[in-house]
């Protein structure tokens, strides 16, 4: 079965994580353009990131057989620095339309201050403009009402829910989300957010629909397997094959495949020409050919 | 441009006849920047022949330094490199020649050689016949010797029978030498550079040799 992690930094990881991702078959990554531990001082630094999660990092994870794409925005944190936001904001017009783009992200809530919530919005509205999936992290403190703000401004925005992933979900926070439109993400990271045995207990109340777990792999002591481990622990609990493969790679296709640039090679994508996309489907009667 | 536009769906040869209009009579720089950056995917599905998103975005490259004063052309074509992916800096570089006063972007293509993804390094070292017209011996022996580390055919490397001298002979026995040392294969690209230019080496193996290449 093919994996797919929808969120995880590998800038901060060496060449042996990605050669574990790959033999445990890690197949496709999102990788979010995030804050790096300590606040950066010039637009210009950003605007590097940016560069190398598009080039030297995709570059990089091709080496190992692996699809990397990512998301680019100004990061909740540092959306707090006066000097830097509005620069940094002026480049994502440009840097959206680079191939490996595929969403705004991750865009949201820290602390849930004024600073905040102007870059949220005007995020939000960029891609509205661009047509572009969304990735929404949802703070550590306060998580409850941080969701809950997020998801109101959502709505504000005129973002269809659908093209829109609300990450770092709690059981407090997931049935919230699973009342909107939007998707609902999940970051199995070593003794905060989420771990494997609560996370196969969502799986098994909630079941699969918009449903997606990551590892969050960053700088900090973070596992780029929890995705795998994620799978394995959902089926000794006894959850389906179809149910698993459905939130480790059919959800983050279906998600991401909605910018219309997630260029999976041919080997990697599962065929189903049953499905629709847009309320498209590519067949013009033909019988359809489903991929096992 | 007539000639790409044939390959291309209508919508986007559509796309890219306005981009190249806009370019040449209507240049705005973000508009421009964005529009090369998109141009790979707004061209068709990904599996379109890059040679034909590289002659695209050379075509709005062209058109830009047409409409635009000489002194700019430096600056716009360094940013399109340098804040570029790696498919727009590949096309960079193989659009430079066809460049007015081509000479004057040397910088960025020696720049270019320092990368480590081998589409960008190919792009400036492979089948471009940039190198050989316009950069000085040093950077010239430094791509050669690049494409010999990374296993770059030298058969693909143009211009380079009107570059061969004494010293990058002398670089490339140096090498084979290192490679003895370590107990590795010397290539044949290797050995025949290292013989030396036609007037110093044994010339009547030369060219049964480059014959076989």
């Amino acid at each position: 079965m093919k994996l797919f992690d929808p969120h995880i930094h590998m800038t901060s990881r060496t060449t042996d994580d990605y050669e574990r991702m790959a033999q445990a078959g890690i197949a496709a990554v999102i990788e979010p353009a995030f804050w790096m531990g300590q606040p950066r001082t010039h637009v210009g630094t950003f605007e590097d990131y940016y560069l190398s999660l598009i080039g030297w990092e995709r570059f990089r994870a091709s080496q190992f057989g692996i699809a990397h794409f990512c998301t680019l925005a100004l990061n909740p944190k540092e959306a707090n620095d006066p000097e830097l936001a509005d620069g940094v904001l002026a480049l994502l017009p440009r840097y959206l339309e680079k191939d490996g783009v595929v969403g705004v992200g991750e865009i949201g809530y820290d602390d849930q201050t004024p600073a905040e919530e102007r870059c949220f919005a005007a995020q939000l509205a960029l891609a509205v403009e661009l047509e572009l999936p969304v990735l929404v992290h949802t703070p550590h403190r306060d998580k409850k009402r941080g969701t809950e703000r997020s998801l109101a401004l959502v709505r504000e925005s005129g973002l269809p829910e659908e093209r829109v992933l609300i990450d770092h979900n709690t059981e407090e926070t997931l049935p919230l989300v699973l009342d909107t439109g939007c998707w609902a993400g999940h970051s199995i990271y070593p003794q905060t957010k989420m771990d494997e045995q609560r996370m196969v207990a969502l799986v098994q109340k909630y079941g699969s629909e918009r449903i997606l777990v990551n590892s969050a792999a960053d700088w900090g002591v973070s596992d780029p397997l929890k995705v795998p481990k994620t799978a394995d622990a959902m089926r000794r609990a006894g959850i389906v094959e179809a149910t698993i493969e459905r939130i480790v790679w059919e959800n983050p296709v279906r998600f991401f495949g909605q910018s219309g640039r997630l260029d999976l090679p041919e080997s990697a994508a599962r065929i189903d020409q049953r499905e629709l996309y847009a309320g498209n489907s590519v067949l013009r009667g033909q019988t359809p050919r489903v991929q096992d | 441009m007539r000639e790409i536009c044939r390959t291309l769906a209508p919508e986007a040869a559509r796309w890219l006849e306005a981009a190249v209009e806009q370019a040449r009579t209507r240049f705005e720089r973000g508009g421009f920047l964005a529009a090369y950056a998109g141009a790979a995917r707004r061209l068709g599905t990904p599996g379109a022949d890059p040679g034909l998103v590289e002659r695209a975005r050379a075509a709005l490259l062209e058109a830009a330094l047409r409409g635009l004063s000489d002194d700019a052309h430096v600056p716009l074509v360094h940013e399109l490199y340098r804040r570029g992916d790696n498919g727009e800096r590949a096309a960079v570089l193989r659009s430079l020649e066809r460049l007015p006063a081509p000479e004057r972007f040397t910088a960025i293509a020696i720049e270019a050689c320092r990368t480590h993804v081998p589409v960008v390094f190919e792009s400036i070292a492979c089948d471009n016949p940039y190198a050989a017209r316009h950069f000085p011996a040093g950077a010239f022996q430094q791509l050669v010797l690049k494409a010999l580390f990374v296993g770059v055919p030298l058969a693909r490397v143009h211009g380079l029978e009107t570059r061969r001298s004494a010293e990058l002979a002398r670089m490339a026995a140096d090498y084979a030498s290192e490679l003895r040392a370590a107990g590795r294969a010397v290539s044949r690209d290797v050995e025949w550079l290292a013989r030396g230019a036609p007037a110093e080496g044994d010339e009547s193996d030369e060219s049964d040799e480059r014959a076989g290449r």
